[in-house]
């Protein structure tokens, strides 16, 4: 009898050892879209806050901001792996989980095209998915090896993102709005800085844009469509007179993950209706 | 006229016994589920230089441990902070946070944190931060104290419009930093007005105990010319107190602390206005008892703060400054309404 | 003995004294009378240590202030200042106690208790000194400086620097301090007190410097420097004397509100108040 319970609880500690496998967190919503695609997600035991989650996750922990996660709060989900993006931190809670035995696997952030391709085969031979990967990023690979020539009509796009009340931001040079208003074949109508910065109703008017581009999630922070174009300036500019507006999901637009070339096409062809 | 009631005397004994309790307490807090037991096994383990090498006892002991002893230490000089400021301005009201204190301090590392790239790099030191953020301090304290002080005299309504005008002046400083910071200087800037323990480990808990220590001692040497420096200076002086002196020490001792603690963990608030008030209104107002006392009150505040931060939205984390806030005023707010009462 | 010696201040291009030279000496009450800044309270405020000269010396038997330690000049000086701005919650008793830090003593004491005694506190020990009226808040700081002159008083020596020191204070108290004054002074202590009441300093003064702008007008004997000529010029208004001097002030003497100046004009329409009163 004894041996017999033996036995039995061992095969039980093994099957639970075995079942129990490899406890993902993922920090950074291009991550958690990329193992998405991978079909990965089934190891995932929490996200950070900006991750989007299909209905059956919903319910996993959020360990909040990618960049503002705590140390403590990650290890309590028991994590074997922390996927992210180098953004993810700060460094020091990338060095504690380290020095508690976690593996931490940060890859690259940088938005384009050939850093998406990286980002979906490292994560892809993260999570033992190689092949998978590869396939993944091939329609990316492609993209960035022949690039869309530029549209004839060569459109000056603006691109505003708001998160709350408050004066939106524009994206100057080195952003992924940049980076994807260059790669649907049209013009960032902002070049004299790097980054974001508020927005000012004259450089609005100055910098002459003939399309705004805005993700859903800004969309909502700036009021809507008429909160965009009673923006101050906004009815001095191209774009405002004819109204002419391209709204596209958030993560959809801005992650460069696997949906990127989907994402640039329907780009294109929206600022050419 | 109205009598002074008998100060609660326990404090000798009965504060020291809380304050272990409130850090067993502490650290038991977290996102991380450890049971009691199981604390006082791996801390047990860790006594008899055995540490576990599971996740618990690395967060026990490598995380919470750290954080609740770099907490009390920052609790009691945030604290010791604001008592030093109030002897000097000879106002409860003085607070490091009101009167630019912790501002010129933040603004200072800012400053250093922005222009590192540009800077010889001995200025980029380690230590180069707190030390940026002491002078960043003193400058402000400095100014609000020259302004407010005329003849030996405090005037009431100088100090707190200075405190506001300094406040002011270095929010809008920090804003146009913010404006030329790059993503990761960004950052940084933005973790210091909101304040965390978690950036800290076991060597700048150390570093800062070694650093507060004398402070913290000199406070408590300070306690007898402090309670004869709130009637006045010319009054202390003629009961032989070097008032210069001894205000030098003051301003110099405050300074350092919260400098100190704002170029580690960010700005805490309230901190050394509140704790210092629930010290009085308990203890009564002689240094004697309201050095220790704050000490050990701002000990036991910050780790339990700081302990609900870790726990309140678990797995995602607080803001310190945040919770002190919130659990600061509001039991600030019942001790003077209590004391009004009775009055 | 505190000495002054041909003592100038100079704040930006205000000459705050010009070239003083006074002392005080044990025993003896010495008065000093003057218009508003005439340069009084300076005085206080050099023999506290808060100021120093410009030019000239403030010395404490013989050695220049600014080279004692201020504990070691706290031990045998005590000042009450006319203003007390004390607004944390202390006790009566814990204001008194302050008195023994230039000793280097703290806590409870029997002196603190005798000083308290001296001056009615006991029964006010517990209580809140910001919820005192302003008399008894001058009262608790008089008892600190008795607490703190208690060693000195002993020896018959000592300087209790007095300013404004019955203002606030109601008849009997006035009265009362003025005894005690003159027990101070009878034990060895020097006293130095700033005055604006002409009949309380010609009460209890026994020597009397007269200022007027940063100067010594004169100095002497209470008799020969208020004289109703002399008083008349440096106030700009007509006194007349009323009574005579007392040799030596005792409380029993001269009733209480006895005038010996008042202003002519304030006799001649309204005597009435002063008048009635004077009468034994």
């Amino acid at each position: 009898m004894v041996k017999i319970k033996i036995v039995l609880i061992t095969i039980l500690l093994f099957a639970g050892i075995s079942y129990a496998e490899t406890r993902v967190v993922s920090l950074g919503s291009v991550v958690t879209e990329t193992l998405q695609a991978l079909d990965a997600t089934d190891s995932l035991v929490a996200v950070d806050a900006s991750s989007e989650l299909s209905d059956e996750q919903s319910s996993l922990p959020r360990v909040g901001y990618y960049r503002m996660v705590s140390t403590e709060g990650v290890l309590s989900t028991r994590p074997d792996l922390v996927l992210g993006t180098e953004d993810a931190g700060p460094p020091h809670v990338i060095k504690q989980l380290r020095q508690a035995g976690v593996d931490v696997e940060l890859v690259t952030a940088e938005k384009s095209l050939e850093g998406a391709v990286t980002r979906i085969v490292d994560i892809g031979k993260k999570v033992g998915k190689q092949e998978q990967a590869l396939a993944l990023a091939q329609p990316l690979k492609e993209r960035a090896e022949n690039p869309v020539e530029v549209l004839p009509s060569a459109p000056k796009v603006l691109f505003l993102y708001a998160r709350g009340a408050g004066a939106p931001m524009v994206s100057g040079t080195k952003t992924g709005a940049a980076e994807m208003i260059r790669l649907a074949g049209a013009e960032n109508s902002v070049a004299g800085f790097e980054g974001y910065r508020p927005l000012t109703a004259e450089s609005l008017v100055a910098s002459k844009p003939e399309v705004i581009l805005v993700t859903t999630n800004g969309l909502e922070a700036m009021g809507g469509k008429d909160g965009v174009w009673s923006l101050p300036g906004m009815s001095h500019t191209p774009a405002g007179k004819e109204k002419k507006i391209v709204v596209m999901e958030d993560t959809f637009l801005l992650n460069f993950g696997p949906r990127t070339v989907d994402a640039v096409d329907q780009l294109r062809s929206r600022l050419t209706e | 006229m109205r009598a002074i009631e008998p100060r609660f005397p326990l404090w000798t004994w009965g504060l020291p016994l809380l304050l272990v309790v409130s850090w067993g307490m502490s650290l038991s807090l977290g996102a991380f589920k450890i049971p009691p037991l199981e604390m006082v096994r791996i801390l047990w383990e860790a006594f008899r230089g055995q540490p576990g090498d599971d996740v618990a006892s690395s967060v026990l002991l490598s995380l919470r441990l750290s954080r609740v002893g770099f907490g009390a230490l920052a609790g009691a000089g945030l604290a010791l902070g604001g008592v030093c400021m109030q002897a000097l301005f000879r106002n409860p009201l003085a607070d490091p946070g009101l009167m630019g204190l912790s501002s010129g301090a933040a603004l200072a590392a800012a400053a250093l944190t922005i222009s590192a790239g540009s800077l010889p790099e001995v200025m980029v030191h380690p230590l180069a931060i707190p030390a940026t953020a002491f002078l960043g301090g003193l400058f402000t304290t400095g100014l609000v104290y020259r302004v407010s002080n005329r003849g030996g005299r405090i005037r009431v309504e100088s100090m707190l419009l200075m405190g506001i005008a300094v406040n002011a002046l270095c929010g809008a400083l920090i804003g146009v930093l913010l404006l030329v910071a790059d993503d990761a200087q960004l950052r940084n800037i933005t973790f210091w007005s909101f304040g965390s323990l978690g950036r800290v480990g076991g060597t700048a808990m150390a570093g800062l105990g070694v650093a507060l220590l004398p402070a913290f001692v000199l406070v408590w040497m300070l306690r007898h010319p402090m309670n004869l420096l709130l009637s006045g200076e010319a009054d202390a002086a003629s009961l032989g107190v070097h008032v210069e002196r001894t205000k030098a020490l003051l301003v110099g001792c405050s300074c350092w602390m919260v400098s100190l603690v704002v170029a580690w963990s960010g700005l805490i608030g309230f901190v050394g206005l509140v704790i210092p008030h629930i010290t009085r209104l308990i203890f009564g107002p002689s240094h004697r008892t309201l050095v220790p006392a704050s000490l050990m009150l701002g000990a036991m505040f910050l780790p339990l703060a700081d302990g609900l931060c870790r726990t309140v939205i678990a797995p995602a984390e607080l803001p310190i400054g945040m919770v002190t806030a919130l659990m600061g005023t509001p039991f600030f707010i019942y001790l003077l309404i209590r004391r009004g009462v009775r009055a | 003995m505190m000495f002054f010696e041909d003592v100038r201040v100079v704040k930006g291009t205000r000459h705050i004294l010009d070239g003083v030279t006074l002392q005080t000496e044990p025993g003896t009450v010495t008065v000093v009378l003057g218009v508003n800044g005439a340069g009084k309270s300076s005085l206080v405020r050099l023999m506290s240590g808060e100021w120093t000269p410009t030019s000239g010396s403030v010395c404490w038997n013989a050695t220049p202030i600014a080279h004692l330690t201020p504990r070691l000049l706290a031990q045998q000086r005590a000042i009450v200042n006319q203003q007390t701005e004390l607004s944390f919650d202390f006790s009566v008793r814990d204001v008194v106690e302050m008195g023994r830090y230039p000793h280097r003593e703290r806590g409870a004491s029997l002196i603190v208790e005798q000083a308290l005694e001296e001056m009615e506190l006991t029964r006010l020990a517990s209580m809140a000194v910001t919820s005192l009226s302003g008399g008894e808040r001058r009262r608790v700081w008089l008892a600190r400086a008795l607490a703190q002159l208690a060693e000195a008083r002993k020896e018959g020596k000592g300087l209790l620097v007095l300013d404004e020191p019955t203002a606030h204070l109601d008849l009997r108290h006035q009265e009362r301090l003025m005894a005690q004054v003159r027990t101070l002074a009878d034990e060895g202590v020097s006293v130095f007190i700033v005055l604006h009441e002409l009949n309380h300093a010609a009460r209890i003064a026994d020597r009397v410097v007269l200022m007027d702008r940063g100067r010594v007008v004169r100095q002497g004997p209470t008799a020969e420097v208020m004289t109703p000529d002399l008083l008349s010029r440096v106030f700009g208004l007509r006194l007349r004397q009323i009574s005579g001097f007392s040799p030596r002030w005792q409380p029993e003497d001269v009733p209480a509100e006895l005038p010996f100046f008042e202003p002519e004009s304030l006799t001649l329409s309204s005597g009435a108040p002063y008048g009635l009163i004077s009468n034994p």
